[in-house]
């Protein structure tokens, strides 16, 4: 699989992961910034809804899970940052959707 | 990098919760065997004791239990001695047992006194975590629970001076006015002040929602602060500080707060709310309703002792009470959850499906009715109203008990299962 590809399998696995408190996918909340593969390593920068989720680690515990059962062989870097912000206009349609469903 | 190992174990903050609502079911049935008592003067002892087993046993245990959760979150850095809280802990329960024995019978001896240093010094200790936890935040949220702490350390001051006045009369100043000192800095600096501050972090976040009114706190924690140095002010010197002025500002305070929530209410992006959400939005209703209450008995002449009892069911039971129980709901989930996760035992997807949520609905309708219907009784004089509320209060009460084990349940298993 090329580069592009692996980031299209890994997006759609962190669709599979869930905030466990808003009960929506973390792609569709908006808080994966970017994918990146490159050498059997997988770079995610993200962010999280507030600096004090209590709910961080095991959203990244699970993150780790859910691609390391797919992807075995790749090292999975994931770099949270605070800049840009989260707010909630970075939900997508979907995720609002799913929000009041 | 996130730490993924900050949170404090299980074994710290579920006793916090456990006996916090052994507590709040034992008060209710004590409520319920002296009923008598909330037609009289307030400065009653089964009265007093029932107060403190609520404020203390209750509320105290559990948003102690809430913060050392979310304190090392906040703050970075792991809780200073997780060992030493639990040695508090077990002070602190000890203390109180003995604490509201002496005081529902009305024995003011050495032992009662040993007891109310017992709790001082095991609020202390749980302050002066919560301090080292928040040297360095800052946000309007922070100086809420800093202060509520400096508030409840003076009040538990003052309860120790006020339990050795019973046998040592050490207090030159009127008993009344001290009473009203370590009432009102209890319930607005500690309670009120703290539930703002975590809630101003908190409800923006369950409910996807930002308010502009945020920077508006600032005034909400200058109106309090201000109305409870007046009314330190009223208590230990001889001013006499008309009630009008003491109480405006804090009351001010509040409903500049309230507009805050119900400006994030409106603007939530969360438009489908969950029961404990919903419940939460209730308990505004009651603090709304308590304010209105407390104005009305502020401005009468000569107030029937009777009505501070009912601000005290209104206030503590209705508002404080209800909210810490449906908060109960919001965070004790979450912390058992994530502790079976981490050791690869869950078996639910998310941590709401570890409770009911039409079993909540059941006991948190009992709970809020039988709360209107002691106060309608008290005020109609019609007693049997009251006696059947208050037995639903306390059956409302068993149900959330047996809902509070059925979440810890899978804690106890796996631990049993090693």
């Amino acid at each position: 699989m090329d580069n592009a590809t692996l980031e299209l399998k890994v997006y759609n696995l962190l669709k599979e992961v869930l905030d466990p408190e808003i009960n929506i996918n973390i792609i569709d909340l908006g808080l994966v910034y970017s994918i990146e593969v490159e050498d059997f390593n997988i770079l995610i920068e993200m962010t999280f809804s507030s600096k004090n989720c209590p709910l961080s680690d095991t959203i990244l515990m699970e993150i780790k899970k859910t691609i390391g059962i797919q992807l075995p062989n790749y090292d999975i870097k994931i770099n949270i940052v605070w800049d840009p912000e989260w707010n909630t206009e970075c939900i997508s349609e979907v995720g609002l959707k799913l929000l009041n469903e | 990098m996130i730490d993924t190992n900050l949170t404090p174990s299980v074994r710290i903050i579920l006793p916090f919760y456990f006996f916090g609502a052994v507590w709040l079911l034992a008060s209710s049935i004590l409520l319920l065997l002296n009923g008598e008592m909330l037609h009289g003067h307030f400065f009653n002892p089964a009265l007093l004791s029932i107060t403190h087993m609520i404020v203390l046993g209750y509320i105290t245990s559990l948003i102690f239990g809430a913060l050392f959760q979310l304190l090392p979150v906040i703050s970075g850095k792991q809780l200073y001695s997780e060992r030493s809280i639990l040695y508090a802990f077990m002070i602190f329960q000890v203390s109180l047992v003995v604490f509201c024995t002496k005081f529902y019978l009305f024995q003011p001896d050495s032992i009662f006194i040993g007891s109310a240093f017992g709790i001082l010094m095991a609020i202390s200790w749980f302050a002066c975590h919560a301090f080292i936890s928040l040297k360095e935040a800052k946000s309007i949220s922070v100086d809420f629970i800093k202060s509520s702490l400096l508030w409840l350390l003076l009040v538990c001051g003052i309860g120790v001076i006020m339990a050795m006045n019973f046998k040592l009369a050490i207090l030159p100043a009127d008993h009344i006015k001290i009473l009203s000192l370590h009432f009102f800095s209890g319930l607005g600096g500690w309670i009120i002040l703290l539930i703002i501050g975590v809630s101003s972090k908190l409800i923006p976040m369950f409910l996807l929602s930002k308010s502009d009114e945020l920077k508006n706190l600032e005034w909400v924690w200058y109106g309090i602060n201000f109305c409870l140095l007046l009314n330190l002010l009223n208590s230990i010197t001889n001013l006499k500080i008309p009630f009008v002025i003491v109480f405006t500002p804090g009351i001010v305070g509040i409903l500049i707060y309230l507009w805050y929530i119900v400006d994030l209410y409106k603007k939530r992006i969360r438009k489908k709310i969950d029961t404990a959400l919903k419940q939460t939005r209730n308990t505004f209703f009651m603090l709304l309703i308590s304010i209105f209450f407390l104005v009305a008995v502020l401005s009468m002449e000569n107030p029937h002792p009777k009505n501070y009892s009912i601000f005290f069911i209104l206030i503590i039971f209705g508002f404080i009470g209800y909210l810490i129980k449906v908060q109960i709901f919001k965070t004790l989930p979450f912390i058992i959850w994530t502790f079976l996760y981490k050791c690869n035992r869950i078996k639910t997807e998310k941590p709401s499906d570890l409770f009911s949520e039409k079993f909540l609905k059941i006991h948190g309708f009992i709970y809020i009715s039988s709360i209107i219907g002691v106060c309608i009784g008290n005020i109609g004089e019609f007693r049997w109203l009251e006696r059947l509320s208050l037995g639903f209060l306390c059956l409302s009460l068993l149900l959330f008990f047996l809902h509070v084990i059925i979440m810890i349940k899978p804690i106890l298993i796996s631990r049993s299962n090693g």
